[in-house]
């Protein structure tokens, strides 16, 4: 019973989510919706001055509307551009001037983690490695001594198979806080961001060496590395998305 | 516009003051309303036949039925009534009695206001078909205007992405 004429007079009285809805009505009723003209009215009603442009926006009003209509407040984030398995991690480690473990590790067995916990490891740090929390581990076979009275520092590179570049993660920085109570040994440094993101800083890649419960005296015995952002990325997609903004060179 | 005049009045419109000058209007299915000039130059239509001329003649409204007529008539009636008082609170009171009616009528009311061009009601009547929709889910207005849905599943998810803002 309701013919086009009527609705080119209704549709200007109607505000957007019921313009919507009547989009989903019936073929009629969505063809005459989707006239540009009334999200144009709708539009020249919440910004009065978009329709002051000599040129009509880029996209169509309808577009216009319903993008800005109100802030996105969870972002989607979209697929990451990198894989795991473009990538590779380079990790040293030394004790003093010592080198104590060097290692390329490819992003799969990153991404795949310690599949078993050894026996043996504290309650609070088997609860860390099993919680939510999203975090990259590696082990150490065989397991490393590493003597607490010497300073011991890291390096982690980064480098992607697809494009053949490098970025820094960990430049040098010292295992200097030992959590005794959750039997890790963390470094941290702050990750370098490609310019074309000047305004991303304070996001830091940590690193620790998880040991045994064991307790000998002035060494620990460490079965695995941890890598995470805790800062800023707490899924594999963010993380990825994290490391395609490094200076990669 | 000839038209035999012989029959009229018929089914007029009540009496109002006899001093004023009157106009006859035909309705489609040919019953006959005597009515004031001045309720009937609410419509900007037939103030432009009279205008033209044809003000003497009965004048004929091929597209509205009696029934709508009269109750078209009843409206500009009462606005010519309200225009000399002022009154907007009786004016907005008696609007939303008037215009509580069924979506049939309603849409025979917006196509005579349309074609007699009476602003008033068509402004009316139009905000209650856009009240009448306000808030309702696409399938609630269906029903409502009674209208069989003919959009696939697919152009409906397509468009549930597209304006996901407004349905969520």
């Amino acid at each position: 019973m309701v013919y086009e004429e009527v609705l080119k007079a209704v549709f200007p009285l109607l505000d957007g989510k019921d313009l919507a809805s009547c989009m989903r009505v019936c073929r009629q009723w969505r063809d005459i919706a989707r006239d540009d003209y009334f999200w144009k009215c709708l539009c020249v009603k919440r910004w009065p001055s978009i329709c002051k442009r000599p040129t009509p926006p880029p996209l169509t009003y309808q577009k216009f509307y319903r993008t800005f209509y109100k802030r996105h407040s969870r972002r989607m984030l979209l697929p990451p551009r990198l894989s795991f398995d473009d990538l590779e991690f380079y990790i040293d480690i030394w004790a003093e001037e010592r080198i104590i473990f060097s290692e390329v590790i490819t992003g799969p067995v990153l991404r795949t983690g310690i599949k078993t916990l050894p026996a043996g490891i504290s309650e609070m740090l088997k609860f860390h490695l099993e919680g939510p929390e999203y975090k990259m581990t590696v082990p150490v076979e065989p397991r490393l001594t590493v003597p607490l009275s010497q300073t011991v520092s890291v390096s982690v590179l980064v480098g992607r198979r697809d494009t053949n570049k490098v970025a820094c993660i960990i430049n040098k920085a010292l295992f200097d806080y030992i959590d005794r109570t959750a039997y890790r040994a963390l470094a941290f440094d702050y990750l370098d961001f490609s310019p074309i993101y000047p305004f991303v800083s304070g996001i830091r890649a940590w690193i620790s060496l998880l040991f045994m419960e064991d307790g000998k005296d002035g060494v620990i015995d460490v079965f695995g590395i941890e890598m995470d952002f805790c800062d800023a990325a707490n899924s594999e997609e963010e993380v990825l998305w994290l490391l395609d903004m490094l200076d990669w060179k | 516009m000839a038209s035999s005049s012989s029959s009229l009045p018929s089914p007029s419109s009540s009496s109002s003051s006899s001093s004023s000058k009157k106009l006859v209007l035909r309705s489609s299915d040919e019953k006959h309303f005597e009515v004031d000039e001045a309720v009937a130059l609410q419509s900007e239509m037939i103030k432009q036949m009279v205008e033209d001329g044809f003000g003497g003649d009965v004048i004929p409204l091929l597209n509205v039925s009696s029934n709508i007529l009269s109750k078209v008539i009843d409206y500009c009636k009462k606005h010519v009534d309200f225009d000399s008082k002022k009154k907007m609170d009786d004016r907005r009171r008696w609007d939303a009695e008037y215009i509580d009616v069924g979506v049939d009528e309603l849409y025979h009311l917006i196509m005579a206001a349309n074609y007699r061009n009476i602003k008033g009601l068509l402004d009316l009547t139009c905000q209650k078909v856009a009240d009448t929709i306000k808030g309702k889910k696409p399938k609630q207005i269906r029903i409502i205007f009674n209208i069989k849905n003919d959009v696939t599943p697919e152009g409906e998810q397509k468009i549930r992405k597209e304006h996901s803002w407004a349905f969520e």
